[in-house]
């Protein structure tokens, strides 16, 4: 599904050069759920970009798939990433001026799916994540909690073949944050392929492998055994 | 995805309803603006529009040169129509075109109007819309056309063909005896735009019933026809014509030695009035008016100024909305969005923003162009959306150049951050760069001009009115009562209102009429005004001697041979010594003597430049005038008396008392109208400036935010804070100052100098004084902001951080 071969990530400014990423080298299966660690500063949200396609690496392979994408253009990554891959974000990161129906129905209306198609599955999702008596009220007038559920939800209506989650949990509290784990397992138990960086180690063992970063190198792949909390 | 858009467009405009608010009514009032400018050049445009056949209609026109002054003049000799029907076959069709005032009577109202008199070909060559009667009965000299508005006010009805219209005709006898004529048809009137302005025409040979001047026949040379119309079918033909025109100059130039033509030439009608009104304007123009370019020019920079203001403005707070949108600009690209796609979002966002304007635009139009339509006497806007398409077409254009000019920055400018750094909330936004301190700038420059040329109109006006033009500008009554018996009878009937200080007869008058002839001293040879005034006159007009002696009353020696100069006819044939008893001759035989010199006397107001005159002192039966002297508070009553007595004593003619401050009212007019426009232009601007300023400087403070709260913790005094928050604000004023003041000086220079000769230069005062406004502003502006983030808890600030 993903596969990364020798992926550097370098920023330059004027008098510094910083290597966020160094010879990454990382695959990851279909049907996959796999946590990202790592200190602050790490390269944890750098490497999850550039796997979302949100970010080019500076060097090294990229296969998304059947396709070598390390050297897309912003036009090509954005084609790609609209039917493909999902975003959470520990921020929720939903559109305040969009009602939760609207902000779920996003997506779709980027891939062009026909009113009629966007409606049922928009309707479907939100069912889903129990959040339908919610559709016409706007992010702010929503816990935490329902905010990252309708986030989920905006993330899995284009039934992406990823989902990238960045610290999912980060702006909840226990009870929510484990809600919205279970959710992120159950996709997965679906099909769907679940990255996520994390700073949790109880979030982290929902996944059934543990990539560690330090300074801008995997560390450690920690491969478990069996799903359990 | 559109309903999408539109849906957070309306949102995002309902969370901001003050920016939405300020910016549409900002741009309303530019777009308003725009409307009455383009409006106010589509009049100007469209002068004498509607004539079929303006392309082949030429009008004979000629050059004089005098002292190596080139003259343009509109009139040509009287006795030229003939000779170019008898010998100009080339010369399809021929009008002679003459104008008069005169007394009308209509069942029993009297009143007093323009009649002109053409030759029957006039409609031929003109197109009018005759709306009762036939053109045909033009060619009958008992018949007269009148226009719709006549009919109107005189008859309640505009089909009076038929009915009768009396001409009250003044024979050489000094009598007044009636001519009857027959309404041959009604026309609808051409518009203010238009070069005929006349309410009643008739056949040139009426014309020599009216005329009182021996030598104006039908073949003199030494006399004029207002205007000679042409049509030439052929345009090839005109250069034909102008030429054989030449022969005719020697007959005339021996018929005038005194003013000597050089060649004849003809002016087409299609777009002759703006060639005429151009450098050097054309002098003994009969027509009516046209339009100072400048009258066209200044509406039109302003109310660009004034759109560019606008778009400045939306285009700095757009950009620190769209601040609070970096969110849904991330997001849209993370879900896929393009950029192409959130240009074009933010775009259509902009030209609705605009549209609102527009519309606003449109509702302050429907005050604003009647507004500025009553600022001059001489316009006439029509505010009309359906039957001008290049209206709506501007208006269009006017939507879609707004929208990218105040759009277009905004929106590439926003949706150029990365998705990354923005969700990371790493994109940090607003503050000010280049581009925004230029858009700040330019406000400032245009604010700081306008308040120039608002306060540089208004000291003008104050100057001009209090300018010493050598005679009395108010508190005089003068009145046409055309021979001395006239005089004699109404002076009479004055005498017993004690408010009538003095009553002087003249043949002439400072405020509408002198003529111009050439005199001689010795080997100078200088045209000069010539006015021949009678008893009194002098002291009506509370004119100033300064050397010599006034005429003595009912002395024939004076009015034979003696003659007051002007101080500038002085200096104009460079008498260094004493003026009095020097001989001019004029007219090559006629010897004057200088018996006293007068204080300047500005004719032509400040208009133009000043001229040398003389004065003559005319015998009691060249009294054409009568002038009445009272005190300035008292001019209604005195007016009311004379009018009343006027009745009494000519009841067949109209009252034609003119006060001497009408004809200096334009000056105050023009003055108080540009003062007002640019006051306006300066408080709308000033005001746009202040909130753009605050919009800046909230941005600037809270990108600085993290900045100051070190800074206090460091020690920092309000006054160190309150300078690191504006200084570059400072220094944009600063430069602005200099660059608005530099502006401000020059343009109001050129524009004043473009319209008077003498008027108040800008000074160092009016220019510190608008500076000074304009920093009082950005002060109210800002002040508060500034002393509240000053004084902010920087615990506070550097936890937010």
């Amino acid at each position: 599904m993903i596969r990364l071969k020798n992926i550097e990530k370098v920023y330059t400014t004027e008098e510094v050069e910083t290597t966020a990423l160094n010879s990454i080298n990382l695959e990851i299966k279909d049907g996959e759920f796999v946590a990202i660690m790592g200190p602050s500063g790490c390269g944890k949200s750098t490497l999850l970009n550039i796997l979302g396609l949100l970010d080019n690496p500076s060097n090294g392979e990229y296969h998304f798939g059947e396709n070598e994408v390390a050297k897309y253009s912003e036009r090509q990554r954005a084609q790609l990433r609209k039917g493909s891959i999902g975003f959470v974000f520990q921020s929720f990161n939903l559109i305040d001026e969009l009602t939760v129906y609207e902000n779920v129905e996003l997506p779709l209306l980027y891939m062009k799916v026909p009113s009629d198609e966007r409606k049922k599955r928009v309707e479907e999702v939100l069912e889903r994540m129990n959040i339908m008596h919610r559709r016409n009220h706007f992010p702010q007038q929503l816990s935490g909690g329902q905010q990252q559920r309708v986030a989920i939800s905006r993330a899995i209506v284009a039934k992406p073949k990823v989902i990238l989650a960045d610290e999912p949990t980060g702006n909840l509290d226990s009870a929510n944050g484990e809600e919205v784990m279970k959710l992120l397992s159950q996709l997965n138990e679906e099909g769907t392929t679940v990255i996520m960086v994390t700073h949790s180690p109880y979030d982290a063992n929902y996944a059934h492998r543990i990539v560690n970063l330090f300074d801008g190198k995997v560390v450690t792949e920690n491969i478990k055994e069996q799903f359990h909390i | 995805m559109i309903k999408n858009y539109l849906l957070i467009t309306l949102r995002n405009l309902l969370k901001n309803k003050m920016y939405i608010l300020i910016n549409t009514f900002g741009m309303g009032l530019a777009i308003a603006c725009c409307i009455t400018a383009y409006l106010n050049w589509e009049f100007q445009a469209t002068w004498d529009e509607g004539h079929a056949h303006a392309a082949k209609i030429y009008r004979v026109q000629f050059w004089q040169e005098f002292q190596g002054n080139a003259n343009r003049h509109g009139i040509a000799p009287m006795a030229l129509s003939g000779y170019i029907k008898q010998n100009i076959k080339e010369a399809d069709k021929v009008v002679r075109y003459m104008s008069g005032y005169c007394d009308m009577r209509i069942g029993e109202e009297v009143f007093g109007d323009q009649m002109v008199y053409a030759d029957s070909a006039f409609f031929d060559l003109f197109t009018y819309k005759l709306k009762y009667g036939n053109f045909a009965d033009f060619h009958d000299r008992g018949k007269v056309f009148i226009s719709d508005e006549i009919a109107r006010k005189y008859f309640n009805t505009e089909d009076v063909v038929g009915r009768p219209l009396t001409q009250i005709v003044l024979g050489a006898d000094g009598v007044r005896r009636p001519k009857e004529f027959e309404i041959g048809g009604v026309f609808e009137k051409l518009p203010l735009n238009s070069s005929f302005g006349f309410d009643v025409i008739t056949l040139f040979d009426n014309f020599w019933d009216v005329n009182l001047d021996k030598e104006l026949t039908e073949t003199s040379w030494k006399r004029w026809a207002h205007v000679l119309w042409l049509e030439v079918d052929n345009p090839a033909d005109v250069p034909v014509i102008e030429k054989q025109l030449q022969q005719y100059v020697e007959p005339q130039n021996l018929a005038r030695e005194d003013f000597k033509i050089k060649n004849y030439f003809l002016e087409n009608f299609d777009g002759m009035m703006a060639r005429n009104r151009a450098n050097p304007r054309l002098n003994s123009d009969y027509l009516g008016g046209g339009i100072p370019e400048e009258a066209v020019t200044v509406p039109a920079i302003m109310a660009g100024l004034l759109l560019l203001l606008a778009c400045f403005n939306f285009t700095n707070t757009s950009i620190a909305i769209s601040g609070k949108r970096l969110k849904e600009i991330g997001i849209r690209k993370v879900m896929g969005g393009l950029r192409r796609q959130l240009v074009l979002q933010f775009l259509g966002e902009n030209l609705l923003l605009c549209f609102f304007g527009l519309l606003a635009g449109l509702l302050i139009a429907e005050w604003l162009v009647p507004k500025y339509d009553s600022l001059w006497t001489w316009l006439s806007l029509d505010l009309s959306y359906t039957e001008n398409a290049g209206f709506l077409i501007f208006l269009i254009a006017l939507l879609v150049i707004t929208a990218v000019i105040a759009g277009s920055y905004p929106a590439f400018y926003i949706t150029s951050f990365e998705p990354v750094s923005i969700l990371k909330g790493k994109a940090r936004f607003g503050g000010t760069n280049w581009f925004t301190r230029i858009l700040l700038g330019g406000q400032f420059v245009i604010s700081i001009l306008a308040i120039i040329m608002g306060l540089a109109f208004y000291q003008n006006g104050n100057y001009q009115r209090d300018y010493d033009l050598g005679f009395a500008k108010q508190g005089v009554i003068s009145a046409w009562v055309n021979t001395e018996a006239g005089y004699n009878t109404y002076r009479d009937a004055l005498t017993s209102n004690p408010d009538i200080q003095l009553v002087a007869g003249t043949r002439h008058h400072i405020a509408n009429n002198w003529y111009n002839d050439p005199v001689k001293f010795e080997a100078t040879e200088r045209e000069v005004d010539i006015m021949e005034i009678g008893d009194d006159y002098f002291e009506v007009m509370d004119m100033t001697l300064v050397a010599g002696r006034k005429f003595e009353k009912d002395s024939e020696t004076d009015r034979k041979e003696s003659v007051l100069v002007t101080e500038e006819f002085v200096r104009e044939f460079g008498w260094k010594d004493n003026p009095i008893g020097k001989r001019i001759v004029w007219m090559d035989t006629v010897s004057l003597y200088v018996v006293g010199v007068v204080k300047n006397i500005y004719a032509r107001a400040l208009w133009q430049p000043i001229q040398p005159m003389m004065m003559r002192y005319a015998a009691k039966d060249k009294y054409q005038q009568v002038l009445v002297k009272t005190d300035p508070s008292k001019m209604a009553e005195v007016n009311s008396f004379m009018e009343k007595k006027w009745k009494e004593v000519f009841p067949n003619t109209q009252y034609n008392g003119q006060w001497i401050d009408q004809e200096l009212q334009e000056t105050n007019e023009i003055n108080q109208n540009v003062a007002g426009m640019f006051a306006f232009l300066g408080f709308f601007a000033a005001l746009m400036t202040g909130i753009g300023l605050f919009t800046l400087v909230s941005l600037s403070i809270e990108k600085k935010l993290k900045q100051i709260g070190v800074r206090k913790v460091l020690g920092a005094s309000m006054a160190n804070i309150t300078g690191v928050i504006n200084r570059e604000f400072i220094i944009n004023l600063g430069i602005s100052s200099v660059l608005g003041g530099v502006a401000g000086y020059f343009l109001a220079d050129i524009l004043m100098d473009s319209i008077w000769e003498y008027y108040l230069k800008l000074t160092v005062t009016t220019l510190l004084m608008s500076v000074l406004a304009m920093v009082i502003l950005a002060v109210l502006a800002v002040g508060s902001k500034t002393l509240k983030t000053a004084a902010l808890n920087p615990v506070n600030t550097l936890r937010s951080e």
